[in-house]
């Protein structure tokens, strides 16, 4: 197990080996940090653990697509930097699937 | 109102006073209004994703939501904007780190109402119910609300089942670039207040910086109480849309059979 999880950090593309974000919080009673072969997987309110180490972004999309409606042009983020969807996963990464809405504010009137 | 009479005769209730009838409607029709009276708990049958809180009062619907701590990417107004909002101005895109994200919205038949916030918590709702002040821009005091949310550019969620609805709104605060509109239009917002804060939030580029050191560093910030509580803000805002009906007395009787027969007429 961590023979295969050496060669996938050494098989990721240079710009892609930044130390894993994990950015969700743990809940009140549960454990410091999410679990080492996870990967926290956030899109909208959703927001996971999710045993996909090993994964591509893409394999997680096509995963996550129907359940949780993520759009096909939502634009993954690992660790805070914007990946293809060949990006292949790895334990304590934060993926992250986000879409870009315009801007807020307006010109007068409020909603 | 004193004189008046209030009578069930059969499947009517009548109202009288010293003249005669005043007012008269279906038993059932006046039982339905008095239903719709209080405060409710979800008619949802599932809460959507990150639900906390569901009050619903006649036609309007009041929700909680909490975003756990996430560090996320989003589009900041740059430095050297020459506009101020809109999509002309220059944007920017920062991974930066939030705690607990609380989103008050209250809908009416499905649709944004204007009464919207946004404050922070370093811990679950599920730890208390007191609330934070944010650090965002588009957050400002304004319309009665003390963090009121700037949504003017969400899309049309009225028809959109629940789960939608709500993701529409997170899409909107995070995928929507932040700028300076309220401080255009409401003359204030929080990210403009709050910059003294903590010197990791003093610029975006600090506050990214901190979320490289230290995703979780958000929960650890000093973020100034709101000294309000999510269901105070919550029953606030549908008070300011809708007074609760009260039904203590012959007269909030009278009251709850008049929006029976406007509803339904009289017979």
């Amino acid at each position: 197990m961590e023979r295969a999880l050496r060669r996938r950090m050494e098989e990721r593309p240079a710009e892609t080996q930044l130390p894993p974000v994990p950015a969700e919080a743990p809940a009140p009673g549960e454990e410091a940090h999410a679990p080492a072969e996870t990967v926290t997987v956030h899109w909208g309110a959703f927001a996971d653990a999710m045993a996909v180490g090993g994964m591509t972004v893409a394999d997680v999309r096509r995963l996550l697509h129907r359940p949780h409606n993520i759009p096909a042009q939502a634009r993954a983020f690992v660790n805070g930097h914007e990946v293809e969807g060949t990006h292949r996963l790895t334990p304590g990464d934060t993926l992250e699937f986000a879409r870009e809405a315009g801007e807020k504010g307006a010109d007068h009137e409020r909603q | 109102m004193s004189a008046s009479e209030l009578a069930i005769v059969g499947d009517r209730v009548i109202l009288r006073d010293g003249r005669g009838v005043v007012l008269e409607a279906p038993l059932a029709r006046v039982l339905e209004e008095m239903a719709q009276a209080g405060d409710r708990q979800a008619s949802c049958p599932v809460l959507p994703a990150g639900t906390r809180r569901w009050i619903e009062r006649r036609d309007l619907t009041a929700v909680a939501v909490e975003l756990p701590p996430q560090a996320r990417m989003v589009r900041w107004l740059a430095d050297g904007s020459r506009l101020p909002f809109g999509n002309r101005a220059v944007y920017e895109r920062y991974f930066l780190a939030f705690p607990y994200v609380e989103l008050l919205l209250v809908f009416r038949r499905g649709a944004l109402t204007g009464y919207q916030q946004l404050y922070y918590r370093t811990a679950s709702i599920e730890q208390g119910e007191d609330l934070l002040l944010p650090n965002l821009y588009n957050v400002a005091e304004g319309y009665g609300q003390r963090c009121w949310l700037c949504l003017v550019n969400v899309r049309d969620v009225t028809r959109l089942a629940w789960p939608a609805k709500i993701n529409a709104v997170i899409e909107h605060v995070f995928g929507a670039a932040f700028n300076q509109s309220s401080e255009v239009h409401e003359g204030n917002s929080y990210w403009s207040a709050m910059r003294e804060l903590d010197r990791r939030l003093a610029s975006p580029e600090a506050w990214q910086e901190a979320t490289r050191e230290n995703p979780r560093f958000a929960l650890d910030v000093a973020w100034r109480p709101a000294e309000t509580t999510v269901t105070a803000e919550l029953t606030a805002m549908l008070d300011h849309i809708e007074a609760p009906l009260r039904v203590q007395t012959a007269a909030d009787l009278s009251n709850i059979l008049t929006r029976a027969v406007r509803r339904g007429g009289r017979s």
